[in-house]
């Protein structure tokens, strides 16, 4: 026999395959050929440190931990959101937000407010009273640039207000904003969060 | 109610769920990847927030709705919206009938095809949808789930992972 098919046999000498015939072949080559003898004994060290370190049977217990984890988790899909910020960035976010939320929410019901005081007081009368006071001679200039300033911003300022415009199509329009803004609001923080863990 | 109107009723729920169907499968043939894309977003978001998020986008579309009619010219975009709602709703269910034939195709095995998943769930929905009252009850419920599944994958389909199916 040479050391070819000696190496054959040894390697199935290792896996425990080898005939009783092969094997008494093979002690005949290993007692004459150092260099198989020293071939065997790695071969073995190998096999041996693979079953040890590798081969490692968990216990039932472990296996069942790991099967019920696996099941309860197999039709869960999780993908990670592109952007992370910090706790810091986050309170900034919300706080920010809220403030924007804030101002809008002021800026719509105070001008409702104003909207529905207009149609309560005698607003004719006060405006007349102030042109009154601009067209009075005797009047301070200063009170008079005064004057004319507040109507101009009265003026405008009831421009600006939706809710008290003759025109139906901006009532109809800031309405319409105002629903199209809190709907993208609400859906772009309720779908931009961390994943669920479970269905 | 007379033994006609019930027939009338019970053949167009049919044709509803066999139609709902076979459209759903049509729809994941066209576009595959958007499928997987919904079928993702069911599996990872749970029911209870996809309920919520449709049943809150159909309230304000209503409201908007509601305001648009109040001025006649503005019709044609009212119109616009209802049927924005309906192609949009119609998205989220090619995924929400995949989830119900998955969970109906789990009891008999785990390994089931899309096909097999769509044709099961497009079947159970519209045998739930012959059951007077409460069958119709759980349907509109499914609608609003389609809503927010639909809702969802346009907010999320950026990071939503690169799907592998290039058919």
């Amino acid at each position: 026999m040479n050391c070819d098919a000696a190496l054959i046999l040894m390697y199935d000498l290792v896996d425990g395959e080898i005939s009783a015939n092969d094997q008494q072949l093979l002690n005949k080559h290993l007692s004459d050929c150092s260099h198989c003898q020293a071939t065997l004994k790695s071969i073995q060290k190998a096999e041996k440190f693979y079953q040890e370190e590798f081969l490692v049977t968990p216990s039932v217990e472990v296996a069942n931990t790991i099967t019920k984890n696996v099941w309860e988790r197999k039709n869960v899909v999780s993908f990670p959101l592109k952007q992370s910020y910090s706790s810091t960035q986050k309170i900034l976010y919300y706080v920010g937000a809220m403030a924007a939320s804030f101002v809008g929410f002021v800026y719509l019901a105070g001008s409702l407010a104003v909207s529905q005081l207009i149609t309560k007081i005698d607003f004719s009368s006060y405006l007349s009273n102030i042109n009154q006071s601009i067209n009075n001679p005797n009047l301070d200039i200063n009170l008079n640039q005064f004057a004319q300033v507040w109507r101009g911003t009265l003026t405008l300022l009831l421009n600006i207000n939706p809710w008290t415009s003759h025109s139906n199509i901006i009532k109809v329009l800031t309405v319409l904003l105002t629903l199209f803004s809190i709907q993208f609001a609400v859906n772009y923080l309720f779908t931009q969060r961390k994943q669920d863990k479970s269905l | 109610m007379n033994p006609g109107a019930i027939l009338a009723i019970t053949v167009f729920s049919i044709m509803i769920g066999l139609g709902l169907t076979a459209a759903s499968l049509a729809a994941r043939g066209c576009w595959p990847n958007i499928a997987e894309e919904l079928d993702i977003i069911t599996l990872s978001n749970s029911s209870w927030r996809r309920f919520f998020l449709g049943i809150f986008n159909a309230f304000i579309s209503l409201l908007v709705l509601i305001v648009i009619s109040k001025i006649p010219p503005l019709g044609i975009i009212g119109l616009a919206i209802l049927f924005l709602l309906i192609i949009v709703t119609f998205i989220g269910f090619i995924a929400e009938v995949n989830l119900w034939g998955r969970r109906v195709m789990l009891l008999r095995d785990s390994t089931s095809s899309s096909f097999a998943h769509t044709l099961a769930g497009g079947l159970t929905l519209s045998s739930i949808l012959l059951l007077p009252f409460v069958g119709q009850m759980i349907f509109f419920i499914i609608l609003f789930q389609s809503l927010g599944t639909s809702v969802y994958w346009l907010f999320q389909r950026k990071n939503l992972p690169k799907s592998q199916n290039l058919s």
